[in-house]
């Protein structure tokens, strides 16, 4: 699985043209979903100080080039970012220097969610977006996940939901037609429904709290926009068919 | 829209910029003790529209954690003038739409410019032809409004917003110019550094004095220097556009009945307006756009003789009286043309100007030109007001149209800043630059079309434009939407 990441990895960045547009794209969206729920999650919580999650302690398992990782530590958490790829690590630790006040929150490690937790380390929430659609072994990986978190924590998970309309626009549409991500990314068998995804939660002594859909709207043909991949993306409440997110809480 | 501005919105797509070094030492010791953390914002030109930019980053919730930075190759304003200003008002003032009032209120800006009373409130509206019948004439209680707008001297509103940026914890810094620049390539995560050379130094390459040059590194650089911005021009950008070769004459005159009425009149060169700029109304500004030659016999000419042209000018007598139509010709057939309804619905009813009387205070002349820039923003940097586009002064949008541009940016980085966007992406700053072009184009394109209109001598061309004028004025709802338009609305 990791083989077909790394080959992209030095165009991570390229946030408008590059192949990781349409991650850059859902970001901010995916974002915005996380820190609701974290505020929430912690109301009262949080020390004060600079951003919604100031002091919070964040994990992302499977970081990938850092995307998300420079979001939430920009909103004020110390954030830690594990991939498999070391390639990956790579990029985004050089990506991270880049900017001063950016590599004193961020630490990326290459190493795995199974090393992490056998190593005892805790977090106050554990982020995993895009990932348990590619592991061989989505219970056990939850189980990691669940590992990780401290008592009356929160773990987030998005992946892709297994319908008719997921196939055409993940598969077909995805990877064959727009080419966003290279043909063979997904493997429509590992995709999850939600009440499945719930299911194997529920298992692992995690709470589902809440569910969004993340529903994407096509950019209008503009002049001088050279069809780059910036269409919107949204929450919905209700279209959870193709990509969506879960709120996962741990007891304390 | 001409086909100049299609080709320049279709793309002069530059490459990424690259160093535009200056010339000389680069042996200078940083001046800066915060120089190794990088600034987010930093703006370069300190005028009434980067400041407000300024303002308005810091004031907003969403990005008031932001470190913002203000430079500009002058001094700041003095607050001492606006405590105690002279009693002549300055030349060079704007109408500011309600939309403008409202940003320069949510900084806490506006305050002061109220308690200075050198703000004037406009209730109405008039602009006529010269040479034809016709006019529209807005009431501010048409939209439901008590104003239409304010006018204000820049000085004014300038001093005004640089004591909000002080309090708002504004860093800024001695009189300073932008001599490089360094913006990242696509894909890359570099801040940009821009340099500095402080202004007033002892001389160029002195052993003991020379130049100092301080470099910043920001997530975001915001040119806001003017038509002829050096940010733009350092980023590798172009603007296109074309000189009017016309030049306003700036004037202040007193009348002989105090009004609250935006007065304009199409002359074959162009407008002449007057604008009520005290609170009380008794003080005037007058702007004269016409031939760069008369634009200077007028300058030149003493106080007596200046009100004397502007109050012949308004009223069409001596040697601006046009065509014989005359002023009583143009009210009849102007009131006839516009009144089908009667009652509520009527529209307003031709109004003559007040008699200009007398004229103080410095007068000046300045050329126009209207120019657009072919890209608003690329990685790290954005260009807001004349930077990014020049106006004519018609209808004195210029300032309008910059303070809409600092509220769709302040927008757009709230946006970002809201889920821990980067304030430099270019995925953030786009939205920007086609909310901004968005607006603006169109605005830019019917104040051309404007201009070109009215410097038309053609008399059939005159009486379209003034039945044009006329049909515009009768008609209700039409005349409801373009005067929310002006106003900054929807």
């Amino acid at each position: 699985e990791t083989a077909k990441f790394e080959a992209d990895a030095a165009l991570w960045w390229d946030e408008e043209r590059g192949p990781f547009a349409p991650l850059h794209a859902m970001n901010p969206t995916r974002v915005g979903f996380i820190r609701e729920a974290l505020a929430r999650h912690f109301d009262g919580g949080i020390e004060p100080g600079t951003g919604p999650l100031a002091g919070l302690r964040i994990l992302d398992v499977g970081c990938g080039g850092g995307i998300l990782c420079e979001s939430l530590a920009r909103l004020g958490a110390d954030v830690t970012g594990i991939d498999a790829a070391k390639g990956n690590i790579a990029i985004a630790t050089a990506h991270a220097a880049k900017d001063p006040g950016m590599s004193r929150r961020v630490t990326y490690h290459a190493t795995t969610a199974e090393e992490v937790a056998a190593a005892g380390a805790k977090f106050d929430a554990v982020v995993s977006l895009e990932v348990v659609e590619h592991v061989n072994d989505p219970e056990g990986f939850v189980r990691q996940l669940e590992a990780l978190t401290n008592p009356g924590g929160a773990v987030f998970m998005s992946t892709v939901n297994r319908t008719a309309r997921s196939y055409a626009l993940a598969i077909v549409a995805a990877e064959r037609v727009l080419r966003w991500v290279p043909p063979g990314t997904h493997e429509f068998d590992k995709f999850m429904t939600p009440e499945e995804l719930a299911a194997v939660a529920h298992r692992a002594g995690l709470e589902v709290r809440e569910a969004a859909g993340m529903v994407y709207t096509p950019p209008l043909p503009a002049p001088g926009r050279n069809g780059a991949v910036a269409g919107r993306w949204t929450l919905s409440g209700d279209d959870l068919a193709v990509n969506y997110i879960v709120y996962l809480s741990k007891p304390k | 829209m001409t086909w100049l501005a299609r080709r320049i919105l279709a793309g002069t797509r530059r490459p990424i910029a690259r160093a535009f070094s200056a010339t000389s030492s680069s042996s200078s010791s940083p001046s800066n003790p915060d120089a190794a953390e990088p600034v987010d914002v930093c703006i370069v030109g300190g005028g009434i529209v980067g400041t407000a930019l300024a303002c308005s980053i810091r004031a907003n919730p969403l990005t008031a954690h932001l470190t913002v930075s203000l430079a500009d190759r002058a001094p700041p304003p003095s607050s001492a003038w606006l405590d105690d200003p002279p009693p002549t008002p300055e030349p060079r003032v704007s109408a500011l739409t309600p939309a403008s009032v409202a940003l320069l209120r949510d900084v806490g800006a506006w305050d002061r410019v109220e308690a200075s009373r050198r703000a004037c409130a406009f209730r109405a509206m008039q602009v006529w032809d010269a040479e034809s019948v016709g006019h529209v004439r807005y009431d501010a209680s048409e939209v439901g409004a008590t104003e239409l707008g304010h006018v204000v001297e820049n000085r004014v509103v300038h001093t005004a917003l640089h004591e909000a940026a002080t309090r708002l914890g504004v860093r800024t810094s001695p009189p300073a110019a932008a001599v490089a620049l360094d913006l990242p390539a696509d894909g890359g995560g570099d801040l940009a550094t821009i340099k500095f050379r402080r202004e007033g130094g002892d001389g160029d390459g002195d052993e003991d004095g020379s130049p100092e040059i301080a470099e910043v590194r920001a997530r975001l650089v915001v040119g806001a220097d003017g038509p002829s911005s050096k940010v733009r021009t350092l980023a590798g950008l172009r603007a296109a556009g074309w000189r009017y070769g016309l030049k306003a004459a700036v004037g202040t005159v007193t009348t002989d009945e105090p009004h609250v009425t935006a007065w304009q009149r199409f002359l074959p060169s162009g407008p002449l307006a007057l604008l009520p700029v005290t609170e009380d109304g008794r003080v005037s500004n007058v702007v004269w756009t016409t031939t760069p030659e008369e634009a200077d016999r007028l300058c030149a000419l003493g106080d007596e003789a200046f009100a004397a042209e502007v109050d012949a000018a308004l009223r069409g007598e001596g040697r601006y009286s046009h065509g014989g139509q005359g002023e009583a010709a143009i009210r009849a057939v102007a009131n006839g043309f516009g009144g089908t309804a009667g009652g509520d619905d009527a529209p307003p009813a031709f109004e003559h100007p007040p008699r200009v009387v007398a004229a103080a205070g410095p007068r000046g002349a300045f050329p126009l030109a209207t120019s657009l820039a072919g890209r608003y923003a690329l990685r790290r940097l954005a260009l807001v007001g004349d930077a990014a586009h020049q106006v004519h002064p018609l209808g004195g949008q210029g300032v309008n149209l910059g303070m809409r541009d600092v509220v769709l940016l302040t927008n757009a980085l709230a946006g970002a800043c809201a889920n821990g966007g980067d304030v430099g992406s270019m995925l953030v700053l786009r939205k920007y630059a086609d909310e901004a072009k968005a607006a603006n184009v169109p605005m830019m394109a019917a104040l051309d079309g404007l201009q070109r209109l009215f410097a038309s001598d053609q008399p059939l061309v005159a009486w379209a434009r003034g039945a044009g004028l006329a049909g515009v004025n009768a008609l209700g709802p039409i005349r409801r939407r373009i005067a929310r338009y002006a106003m900054g609305g929807a």
